[in-house]
């Protein structure tokens, strides 16, 4: 099982959202609008500039654009293309 | 009103509110403040079983947990104002989310109904959903609804008129936990004596005194500090979290249960169209030419049917004043207030609804299908070099239009640093008024190329001043934005939004013009204009080299900036633009300056009103400099 954060997470792939290293008021939005601990998501986007493009599988939401800096805050784990 | 019953639409971002709203309205008796933007609150009256209903269409909410400022406007609204039901949108494509919130609301404990909405696009996505087995576990009403197509709407409208009769006097009490629920139980009991005149019940801030105490009533908070800090710290041992994250991780598992137990998800083995279409707009190069595609046709549309309905309204305005001319000689005072009337007429119908009307129904439609937000994931990087992020780029766009809503539209950035930096931008963009002025002098002498220029000038101009005010704005914060599913707009509903807007426009701004130009003629009957233009001539001869007589007309564009060209036409004399005694290049310079100069007065107003007098008077001082600055350097090049 690997943990790494979100930039570094392959596109693509479904990963684990395991913790957001976050202030409250970061941390309260993502989980609001679907970046939960404990559900899988997937990254979409593949370049390195923009903003990183995730969209939650377990709750089948809209996607989600998070900017480099705030994805880096969240915490992933995956295990041979699979989450854990 | 004692006689009026109050119902609030509340529910997440995109899950189709605003539709509901407008389908409702379409029942009404009245229509106010028919903004567009779902940051402010809209309202309607509507007639449900021969009473009056009052409906506030509220900003969307991801949580009752406010971040942002139509957040925050939502949830004061709820704390505050009478409200008799509440309707909750629910988008059943994103059952679960929408449930979180459906939960608080639940905790909030005021009669409510949910709105089942975006029914057939959860089937498209393959959810089966089951709203009687939903109505049956909350024991609410829950009304499918398909507002799009304004299906299940009539069964909401009977829905709320039973409610509103016979009073919902129960809602069901979600249980969380074991330890979380013991934790908020004791809160509770020690609330119980407290009465608090806002909206909410003591369970619902027994939870958010753990949650969000920012939130709670002060006079509940004071008299139990301890006591819910002493809980607080407990829960957080026995849980290793902090007491917010165990709320939310409670509330998700009982939205998720719901979910489980009222829909099913049917997999299916391909790609939706949408979805495959979906990933080539907001591809990280292929994007970019859809989003290129997307400006040309966007400007282009506005400029063509802009020209093409100007001159057809010119053919019946330029006839007006055949009705009065005869008066000149002998009852000035009487010309000029009839001439005033005219360029009011000629400015509001002639020269900015030509451009108004292509631009908010296309506004309308775009807004609906979601390309807005690609748009603002796609350009976040170009933003972030002007110290913003890819969300001011929807009050940029707005901004076209008129910068009175984009100021409004600021609200859904959560950082006040982005908010400010934001506001302060948002003048420069051209808005429609100043947009009938780039577009009908590019038509009457300077030509397309002209228009071009002009434009090129202002987004340089906007990327520079972004870039040094945010030098002294500390750092930029993170972009966190949804992307809505792609929508098919629906026609009726972009040409009724365009519809109100365009009244609101005839209502309030003919008026404005037409009294402000009977004002300006009476200026100039007293002869002001020759005191006004020597006042400005420093700025408008010696520093700019332009006529002297283009010095009054800034006065008046401050009031309306589409005054400046009717203005300067008639300090001229002139009765066309192309007669204007200027060069080319003198007129480019002269509209790069009231393109960039000085808010107008009800940007001014708003923007005091939203961000102080502080960010004003910074705005107001950067505007006059940057015009200058910038005018001069074009009069330098090209003179």
């Amino acid at each position: 099982m690997v943990h790494i954060n979100l930039v570094e997470a392959p596109a693509d792939t479904e990963l684990e959202v395991l913790e957001i290293n976050a202030n409250e008021a970061i941390k309260k939005r993502l989980i609001s609008m679907g970046i939960h601990p404990g559900d899988n998501v997937i990254k979409y986007t593949t370049a390195p500039w923009g903003p990183l493009l995730v969209k939650n599988t377990t709750l089948n939401s809209s996607k989600i654009a998070i900017c480099r800096a705030l994805a880096s805050a969240i915490q992933i784990g995956y295990n041979n293309g699979k989450p854990v | 009103m004692a006689n009026r019953y109050e119902i609030a639409l509340v529910g997440q971002p995109n899950a189709g509110k605003s539709t509901i709203f407008n389908v409702l309205s379409d029942i009404k008796t009245h229509v106010s403040n028919f903004s567009g933007t779902s940051v402010d609150i809209a309202h309607s009256d509507i007639n449900v079983n021969g009473r009056t209903v009052h409906i506030a269409d509220l900003p969307g909410v991801y949580s009752l947990n406010p971040g942002d400022e139509a957040e925050k406007v939502t949830f004061k609204y709820l704390q505050e104002e009478h409200i008799d039901l509440i309707v909750n949108v629910v988008d059943a494509s994103m059952l679960s989310r929408s449930l979180e919130l459906t939960v608080e609301l639940l905790e909030f404990n005021l009669p409510i109904v949910i709105a089942l909405n975006m029914v057939d696009e959860a089937e498209r996505k393959g959810v089966k959903l089951y709203p009687e087995k939903l109505e049956k576990l909350l024991n609410i009403p829950v009304i499918p609804t398909s507002a799009l197509y304004g299906k299940g709407i009539k069964e909401l409208v009977e829905a709320c008129g039973r409610l509103l009769v016979h009073k919902q006097e129960e809602r069901p009490v979600i249980p969380f936990t074991s330890h979380v629920e013991k934790s908020i139980l004791k809160i509770e009991e020690c609330f119980k004596n407290i009465k608090s005149s806002m909206n909410g019940s003591h369970r619902f801030y027994a939870i958010k005194a753990l949650e969000t105490p920012a939130v709670v009533p002060p006079e509940m908070l004071d008299c139990s500090t301890q006591t819910v800090q002493k809980i607080r710290e407990n829960l957080e041992k026995l849980h290793h979290k902090d007491a917010h994250e165990s709320i939310s991780y409670e509330r998700h598992h009982l939205a998720m249960k719901l979910m489980e137990d009222t829909s099913h998800f049917i997999d299916r083995k391909t790609v939706p169209l949408r979805e495959r279409i979906d990933r080539y707009l907001l591809h990280p190069i292929l994007g970019y030419f859809p989003l290129i595609a997307f400006f040309l046709v966007f400007f282009g549309t506005i400029y063509f049917t802009g020209t093409l309905l100007e001159s057809l309204a010119a053919i019946f305005i330029d006839k007006i004043p055949l009705l009065y001319n005869g008066l000149k000689p002998s009852q000035p005072l009487l010309w000029h207030t009839l001439e005033g009337i005219h360029q009011g007429i000629d400015g509001a119908v002639g020269i900015v609804l030509p451009y108004f009307f292509p631009l908010i129904f296309l506004t309308s439609i775009f807004e609906d299908t979601g390309y807005l937000s690609r748009i603002a994931f796609l350009m976040d990087g170009l933003m972030h070099r002007i110290g913003l992020h890819g969300k001011s780029v929807a009050p940029f766009i707005l901004g076209f239009g008129c910068t009175v809503p984009a100021l409004y539209g600021v609200r859904i950035i959560e950082n006040k640093r982005e908010r400010e930096l934001t506001a302060m931008l948002l003048p420069f963009i051209p808005c429609t008024a100043r947009t009938s002025i780039i577009l009908a002098t590019a038509a009457a002498m300077t030509g397309p190329l002209g228009a071009l220029l002009i434009y090129a000038i202002v987004i340089l101009v906007i990327g520079i001043t972004g870039k040094t005010l945010s030098l002294f704005m500390g750092k930029p914060t993170g972009l966190i934005m949804e992307i809505p599913d792609l929508k098919v707009p629906s026609l009726k509903v972009s040409i009724n939004k365009t519809w109100y807007k365009m009244k609101d426009f005839l209502k309030f701004a003919v008026v404005f013009l037409v009294l402000g130009s009977i004002l300006m003629s009476w200026l100039e009957y007293a002869s002001v204009n020759a005191f006004l233009d020597r006042l400005f001539a420093p700025l408008v001869t010696s520093f700019l080299g332009l006529n002297e007589k283009l010095g009054s007309t800034l006065i008046y564009g401050f009031f309306r900036k589409e005054l400046v060209l009717v203005m300067s036409q008639s300090a001229f004399g002139v009765k066309e633009l192309s007669a204007i005694p200027m060069t080319k290049d003198q007129m480019l310079v002269f509209i790069l300056f009231v393109t960039l100069y000085f808010p107008c007065f009800s940007t001014f107003v708003v923007m005091w009103k939203e961000f102080g007098k502080r960010v004003v008077l910074i705005s107001s001082i950067l505007s006059v400099g940057v015009a200058a600055a910038a005018a001069f350097i074009l009069k330098l090049v090209l003179i």
